[in-house]
C-alpha cells in the first residue's frame, strides 16, 4: 500500500523540486516546469501544491538571500525530504509496473 | 531597479496580495512575482507586463495561500479537486432524483419511488445535520492544530451516530419497500443496506483507529444533502411541478383536438379512446396516461402526477363545461390555460 498518491501535478512539481537540487524556490520551479513541459503554470497553483507538499512532509524550505531584482524580498528555497523522495519512487514503480504490464499487442 | 515605486498599479496589486495572502508565504510570494515581472518587462514590454502580473495576484487568490478565516483555507486546500466534484455530484445526484417524476421522459413507476427517498432525505436527513455541524467543528480544530487524542476529536463518535440514524432510516425504507412493493425489493434494499454497512462499518473502525491527520470531509455530506434536499423539496417542487402540469396540459391539446374531430362527425363524445390509435401520451416521466371519461353529455380529460411523497396525488382536469368532478380532494386550484383544474388528493 502506497503512504500517499500524488497527483498528476503534485507529482510534476515534486520531481521539479528534485531535479532544481537546493535551488528551487517558486521562479526557478515554474521556469522549470515551463521549459521541460511547455506548459502554463501560475504561481498561485505551485504555492498551492508547494503548501500541501510541505504539509504532507515531502519538501522542507528555508528562506534563503534578498535580492534587488525580488523587491528586497527572500526567496523561499524548497528541498525534497526523504519521505518525498520514497513516495516519488514508488510511484515511478507503480507507473513502471503498469507500463511492463500493457500487452505488446496493445501498442500495435 | 524599485518596481514598486515605478507602478502605481503594481503597488496596488502587492497592497491586495498583502491583505489576503498569508503571513507565512507572503514574502516570498511577493519576490516571486516581482522577479517575474522584471523578467516579463524585458520579455514582453510594460504593458503586457503588468496584465500578467495583475493576472498572477488574481491566480494567487486561492485556497492554499489565501488568509486563514475559520481556518476554512486548510481544509479547502486539504480537500483535493476530486473530492470538491464527488460532494457537488451527490448534491446534484439528490436533487435530480427529487425533479424525476418532473421531467420530460417516458413514463416510469419507479421515478416517483427514486424522488420519494430523495425527498424523506431532506427531511429524515435533518436529523444529521447537527451531528454534521459537530463534526465540522472538530474537523476545523483538527486542522487548527488540535490533537486528535480522542474519539470525539477524531469523528468516530460522529460518525457512529451518523450511522445509527442512517441505519433507522434505511431501515424504515426497507419496510416500506416490503410493505408497498414486495419481498424481493425488500430482500434487494436489504442487501444493498447491509453491504454497505459493512463498508462503512470498516471505514469508521478505521477512523477509530488510524485517525487521519487530514481533512475529512463527510461532515460536508452530513450537512450539504439534507440541507440541500429539504431546501428543494420546500421551495422547488411547487414550480416543478407547475412545469411538468403544463407541459402535460400542452400535450393534450392534441388529444383533445382529436375527441373534437370525433364529436364534430359523429355528433356525440366517445365512450372510451380506445379506438384512437395515435392518442398522445404525457412524455412527463410521472405522469402515466390521459384518462377519459364521459360526464353527462361532455367529457373529462384528465392526467394524476405525483407530488411528494407524503403521497398526495394531484388531478388535472380538463372539461370544456367547466363542469370538473373529482371526488375526495382536499384543495382545487385553477391553471391559467381555461377549462383546465387540478385538485390535490390524500
Amino acid at each position: 500500500m502506497s503512504l500517499y498518491h500524488l497527483g498528476e501535478f503534485e507529482e510534476i512539481v515534486l520531481l521539479t523540486v528534485a531535479i532544481l537540487n537546493g535551488d528551487a524556490y517558486g521562479v526557478s520551479i515554474i521556469e522549470e516546469i515551463e521549459s521541460r513541459l511547455e506548459r502554463n503554470v501560475s504561481l498561485g497553483a505551485i504555492q498551492t501544491v508547494l503548501k500541501r507538499l510541505e504539509d504532507k512532509g515531502m519538501v522542507t524550505s528555508v528562506f534563503g538571500e534578498a535580492t534587488q531584482v525580488r523587491g528586497g524580498k527572500r526567496k523561499r528555497h524548497y528541498s525534497i525530504t526523504a519521505e518525498g523522495q520514497q513516495v516519488l519512487q514508488q510511484t515511478k514503480e507503480q507507473r513502471l509496473s503498469l507500463w511492463k504490464a500493457i500487452p505488446k499487442a496493445a501498442f500495435k | 531597479m524599485n518596481t514598486q515605486q515605478k507602478h502605481w498599479l503594481i503597488r496596488l496589486a502587492l497592497k491586495a496580495l498583502r491583505w489576503y495572502c498569508r503571513p507565512e508565504l507572503i514574502e516570498s510570494v511577493e519576490g516571486d512575482l516581482l522577479e517575474r515581472f522584471r523578467k516579463w518587462r524585458l520579455q514582453y514590454g510594460d504593458r503586457k507586463a503588468k496584465g500578467l502580473f495583475l493576472k498572477q495576484v488574481v491566480y494567487l487568490f486561492r485556497p492554499g495561500t489565501v488568509k486563514n478565516i475559520f481556518h476554512l483555507p486548510e481544509i479547502f486546500a486539504d480537500m483535493k479537486k476530486k473530492q470538491w466534484w464527488q460532494l457537488i455530484a451527490l448534491n446534484l445526484l439528490v436533487v435530480l432524483c427529487i425533479f424525476l417524476p418532473f421531467l420530460p421522459g417516458r413514463y416510469d413507476k419507479l421515478v416517483m419511488g427514486i424522488s420519494g427517498v430523495a425527498q424523506l432525505t431532506g427531511f429524515v436527513g435533518l436529523l444529521l445535520v447537527p451531528v454534521g455541524i459537530l463534526w465540522l467543528i472538530q474537523e476545523i480544530k483538527k486542522m487548527a492544530g488540535q490533537p486528535v487524542s480522542n474519539n470525539w476529536r477524531n469523528g468516530y463518535y460522529y460518525a457512529v451516530t451518523a450511522c445509527c440514524i442512517g441505519v433507522l432510516f434505511v431501515l424504515l425504507l426497507i419496510l416500506t419497500l416490503l410493505v408497498a412493493v414486495g419481498l424481493s425489493a425488500g430482500i434487494i434494499a436489504f442487501s444493498a443496506a447491509a453491504y454497505l454497512l459493512y463498508r462503512l462499518a470498516i471505514a469508521i473502525r478505521r477512523l477509530g483507529k488510524h485517525p487521519s491527520v487530514s481533512f475529512n470531509a463527510t461532515p460536508l455530506y452530513l450537512l450539504s444533502i439534507p440541507l440541500i434536499a429539504f431546501t428543494v423539496r420546500m421551495f422547488l417542487i411547487a414550480p416543478a411541478s407547475d412545469y411538468s402540469r403544463n407541459l402535460a396540459i400542452l400535450q393534450a391539446q392534441k388529444a383533445i383536438g382529436i375527441i373534437e374531430e370525433y364529436h364534430d362527425q359523429h355528433s356525440r363524445y366517445p365512450e372510451s379512446l380506445d379506438q384512437f390509435y395515435d392518442l398522445p401520451r404525457p412524455s412527463v416521466m410521472g405522469i402515466d396516461q390521459f384518462i377519459y371519461e364521459r360526464n353527462g353529455e361532455g367529457y373529462n380529460l384528465s392526467f394524476i402526477q405525483w407530488q411528494h411523497f407524503g403521497a398526495t396525488r394531484e388531478v388535472v382536469m380538463y372539461n370544456k363545461d367547466d363542469r370538473h368532478n373529482v371526488k375526495g380532494h382536499f384543495a382545487s386550484y385553477d391553471v391559467p390555460q381555461p377549462h383546465w383544474k387540478y385538485y390535490w388528493l390524500d
